[in-house]
């Protein structure tokens, strides 16, 4: 493949994740302002922060006058999944000089890690420059989007009352659901997400690596056991 | 604290997150075992994402779901994504019948 096709090829891959992360962007920027921060620092939380969950818990939190302990610990439990995807590129990731190594790292979300093990999957080799498109293009709508959300502001009210979420429902079935032909993926989504449900409840900031954690030993477990 | 210092600060720890195992200062490399437990990341972490969307869990034990625009339509991106069509089509047609159920339901 060349690296015109290769670019093609990322950008198309992260293209449908990207679209459903717009009303997330906009509803980023929205909030920031609606929290009294300036332009910049609204845009600057999507340009270095860069998570959007973590973001979002993150400037409620400011909003309701939290200090800066709480607020680095929600931004660093919602966001610790990310260690994962990290440990398990490394072996792909490590052998790189240090420039690629920390834009990978910059660039590295949840979409961009899905995109990444996909092309895995399919070519059977690791491809920095697939990654880093992907990721880019994917910082690209997210700052767009962001920018968007805080010149609306206000105006937009409760977007998240509008059902927006439900793209990131579709997005992520999307990419989860042709695994459920395995037991042990079967294993790990069914414990994975009913945990989620249930921890949402009592640990807001920490569900979402708790449930996976034990969504990941369920299928680590059924592998094992029908190997 | 200053604004500016606690974007900084949340920049830094949401990079360390992802960059500790991009790192050479750690030396250890994960076994075929934890690879294998590793390699259910992102179907486990991508469906902690997005079920709670859908479903709630209430106190008295049972599970609720956010109303029924939103089960009808997962059930429908699930049959969809289920027979690997398309993930663009898949989403596009998901959000279309979500509006539709949701604006004219």
């Amino acid at each position: 493949m060349s690296k015109k096709q290769l670019f093609r090829q990322a950008t198309l891959d992260i293209l449908p994740l990207a679209v459903a992360v717009i009303p997330w962007g906009i509803l980023s920027g929205a909030i920031g302002v609606g929290i009294g921060l300036t332009f910049w620092q609204a845009q600057g939380m999507s340009m270095f922060v860069f998570a959007g969950a973590a973001q979002l818990s993150a400037m409620t939190l400011m909003g309701a006058g939290a200090g800066w302990l709480a607020i680095n610990g929600s931004v660093f439990a919602i966001s610790s999944r990310h260690m994962l995807y990290s440990l398990d590129l490394r072996k792909d990731v490590y052998t790189l000089p240090v420039k690629w190594r920390v834009v990978l790292a910059f660039f590295l979300t949840d979409e961009m890690y899905a995109v990444t093990k996909a092309y895995h999957d399919k070519h059977k080799r690791f491809s920095p420059w697939y990654s880093l498109v992907a990721g880019s293009v994917f910082y690209l709508f997210w700052n767009v989007s962001t920018l968007v959300g805080i010149v609306m502001g206000e105006k937009i009210g409760h977007l998240e009352n509008l059902g927006l979420d439900f793209a990131i429902v579709a997005v992520f079935i999307a990419i989860t659901a042709a695994n459920l032909r395995q037991l042990s993926m079967i294993a790990a989504t069914i414990t994975s997400g009913v945990a989620a449900i249930y921890f949402k409840e009592i640990m807001p900031d920490g569900y979402v690596i708790i449930a996976s954690l034990l969504g990941m030993s369920a299928g680590y477990l059924v592998s094992r056991i029908f190997r | 604290m200053n604004t500016w210092l606690l974007i900084g600060l949340m920049s830094f720890v949401t990079f360390a997150n992802r960059y500790v195992f991009f790192s050479k200062t750690i030396t250890y490399h994960p076994g075929e075992k934890f690879k294998t437990f590793l390699s259910f990341s992102a179907q486990a972490i991508l469906t902690a994402l997005w079920v709670p969307i859908v479903f709630h869990w209430h106190d008295a034990g049972t599970i609720s779901v956010t109303n029924t625009h939103y089960l009808i339509s997962t059930l429908f991106v699930l049959v969809l994504s289920f027979f690997r069509v398309n993930m663009l089509l898949v989403v596009l047609m998901g959000l279309s019948l979500f509006f539709a159920l949701k604006f004219w339901g």
